[in-house]
């Protein structure tokens, strides 16, 4: 081994910053291939970069060597497996006693949100149940979006760039294609976005046909930051190196307008990731940019728009380069996402070791930043860890605040409020797994294969177990107290189901999509 | 035993997954679990699973399932197995490595040699228990066994997104993890 790996003898460069999440998945492909060729290159003038890199693959030998599989098989006897399968537990146990998943399943919240990829998972699940509310809410005010998406910090001159309206790929002409799902977005039991392996798609009868609606020019992602406001609008957002472009349409994606983030001041050189802009009215949004994480730390950058997504200007950051002083948003603590409840107040949520909380609330609309202190639900203890998630509002006062604390068991916490968020109040804890909150009265959760409801605003919960259809969910999509949809992602082909319900989630049933 | 025709080819397909598959699915959940007893006997358990399934031809190990499938089919269930017994157990450990305080440090910190470290099994499983065991599972299946990103999502019932990310963040910890644990013996190899 190097003798320039000895502690202390490498330091990172100022672009080793965006390549710290890289590295660690290099050998395993774990990033799209213009990341991992970037690394790469970087890699061979970087000695601090090579070291680190050569210290995760002594790590995957580490792990090859003890946990491969060669040493300790315990030799089973397949006559006695047969017999203790036929004593043991009745027939269809299979996989009915797996109980929820113990960690966040939420794609799109938890991941795709602060950078593509945010659990929640978890991000693609949050993210559209925060997508529908958010949708639900724009209906009620007129016009109300919320996302999360970072960028850079001081308020720059927003030198975006507008493009005029692009048109879109619309319905194709060839034989209908079956659809594999990453996360849908209903915004009425007939009318929604999907993104799915094909791009972005939408639909006016319930989810059977699909029409690809991805803006033509645009690089998504296979699960991609996506805003929806109504049938006819929606925002998502692309990764084009260095700067994101937000792709805005109000023609249900028959046209486009793109506008460029500005390359944030504290940007190392990582292709930014972003989620997408959230709204408060037509003209006010904001952004939260992911510019890297590593080991619990995450470089954000929050920009803003007052004119209507055309310019983008950098409100406020967090990065180890700069100082985290009074007024700040610090380095420390992955982010999970940026909601708003008007033109100056906001959050951003991420985490931080249980029982504190991680929560940062602005009032000149994102450019100071303080924390916020959630009380502790009884019972809840450290060790662990807390994962807040951005608030949904359904009124200009009263909204929700998710909070995951993970220790032995996963439970979320639905935080209340009926002052703007001033104060928050913890409500009845449920098994942690994807969220839908379709309206006020109405919130689901699926955990598992269970669905749990909650009609009275986190009070109590019941428990529903749906038909078999309903299985390995990764995206719920609640559009109403009897009609939702799902992504079902049993089919061991990594293909994403949709599935429906008309009864409140007790039964589902597969909708046989396709796309043209 | 029953002895028809389907019966006994279910009984040569079972007898073909335990021979292909219980050194892997042992040395898995074993990293998971931490305990080779529980591990053990888990993997009984998944073959047992298995079985029940073969008998009733059921999907996905209906008669025609591809290779890929059948494991895939039995790590998600080995996985899910796991998550219950460590649930039942109740002694999950979520150390946070994580802290801002000592994670703003980290993109300055030069990682020590990791190939001048004795890689000892105690060490590691002592690291790997700083970290939650989906984290680990996840570490497991694509290093270890070599499974896809969408592989292992879908026995994570999670995205592949989410899995890319779960994979480098678990890394970065278990490297943290396994330096502290190994602090004084740098250079010992």
């Amino acid at each position: 081994m190097s003798d320039t790996m000895t502690p202390g003898a490498l330091v990172p460069g100022p672009d080793c910053a965006r390549y710290a999440s890289v590295l660690p998945v290099l050998a395993q492909g774990g990033a799209d291939e213009a990341t991992l060729a970037s690394a790469r290159a970087h890699i061979v003038g970087c000695a601090y970069c090579a070291s680190q890199l050569a210290a995760y693959d002594a790590l995957d030998a580490a792990l090859a060597r003890q946990y491969g599989g060669s040493t300790g098989s315990p030799a089973m006897d397949v006559a006695a497996i047969m017999r203790l399968a036929d004593l043991d537990e009745p027939p269809n146990v299979l996989l009915d006693d797996l109980d929820e998943p113990p960690e966040e399943t939420r794609t799109r919240h938890a991941h795709a949100p602060r950078r593509p990829t945010r659990r929640l998972a978890d991000l693609a699940g949050i993210a559209a149940a925060i997508l529908i509310v958010i949708a639900v809410v724009a209906l009620l005010l007129s016009h109300t979006g919320f996302s999360r998406q970072a960028g850079p910090r001081k308020a720059t001159p927003a030198p975006s760039v507008t493009a005029p309206a692009q048109p879109t790929v619309s319905a194709t002409t060839g034989p209908a294609a079956a659809l594999s799902f990453a996360s849908v977005h209903m915004v009425s039991p007939a009318v929604g976005w999907a993104a799915t392996n094909d791009g972005l798609e939408r639909t006016t009868d319930g989810g059977v046909r699909w029409t690809r609606v991805t803006p033509q020019r645009a690089q998504l992602s296979v699960s991609p930051p996506l805003d929806v406001i109504s049938g006819s609008e929606a925002w998502v957002a692309d990764a084009q190196s260095p700067c994101a472009r937000i792709w805005h349409t109000t023609d249900g994606g028959q046209s486009w307008a793109v506008s460029s983030i500005p390359r944030s001041q504290v940007q190392t050189g990582a292709m930014p990731i972003c989620s997408a802009p959230t709204f408060v009215d037509a003209q006010h949004g904001w952004m939260m940019e992911s510019l890297g994480a590593a080991a619990g730390s995450e470089g954000v950058a929050i920009f803003r728009t007052a004119d209507g997504g055309q310019t983008w200007s950098e409100t406020s950051d967090a990065m180890y380069t700069t100082n985290a002083g009074p007024g700040a948003l610090p380095f420390g603590g992955d982010k999970t996402g940026i909601a708003f409840v008007n033109a100056s107040t906001g959050w951003v949520t991420g985490t931080s070791p249980a029982p504190g909380t991680w929560l940062y609330v602005t009032h000149d609309g994102g450019k100071t930043w303080s924390q916020q202190t959630l009380p502790l639900p009884a019972g809840v203890t450290g060790p662990g860890q807390a994962v807040t998630h951005p608030p949904v509002f359904f009124s200009l006062r009263y909204g929700v605040l998710p909070v995951d604390f993970q220790s032995q068991a996963s439970k979320t916490y639905f935080y209340v409020t009926h002052d703007a968020g001033q104060t928050w109040t913890p409500t009845q804890a449920v098994p942690s797994g994807q969220w839908s909150l379709a309206d006020a009265s109405h919130w689901w959760v699926v955990s598992g294969n269970t669905l749990y409801l909650s009609t009275d605003e986190g009070q109590s919960w019941m428990q529903i177990e749906p038909n078999a259809v309903f299985n390995n969910v990764t995206s719920l999509d609640m559009v109403s107290a009897d009609v939702g949809f799902a992504i079902d992602m049993s089919s061991n082909s990594g293909t994403g189901s949709l599935i429906k319900t008309t009864d409140g989630g007790h039964t589902w049933t597969k909708v046989d999509a396709v796309s043209g | 035993m029953a002895t028809s025709p389907a019966t006994t080819a279910a009984q040569t397909r079972l007898t073909g997954m335990v021979e292909r598959y219980q050194g892997a699915l042992f040395a898995f959940l074993r990293g998971v679990l931490g305990d080779e007893e529980q591990a053990r006997d888990l993997t009984q358990d998944v073959f047992c699973d298995a079985w029940r399934a073969l008998l009733r031809n059921m999907m996905p190990l209906a008669s025609d399932a591809p290779e890929p499938v059948i494991r895939q089919w039995l790590f998600r269930t080995a996985y899910h197995r796991a998550m219950s017994a460590l649930r039942r157990r109740r002694i999950v450990r979520w150390e946070p490595l994580d802290d801002p305080e000592e994670a703003s440090l980290t993109p300055k910190i030069a990682v020590p040699s990791f190939e001048s470290v004795v890689v000892e099994e105690a060490a590691l499983r002592s690291a790997l228990e700083r970290l939650a065991p989906p984290d680990v599972a996840c570490l497991l299946l694509r290093v270890v066994h070599g499974l896809t990103a969408a592989e292992t999502a879908a026995i994570l019932s999670t995205s592949v997104e989410a899995t890319n990310k779960r994979l480098s963040r678990a890394k970065q910890r278990l490297l943290l993890a396994y330096t502290r644990e190994n602090g004084g013996k740098e250079g010992a190899r």
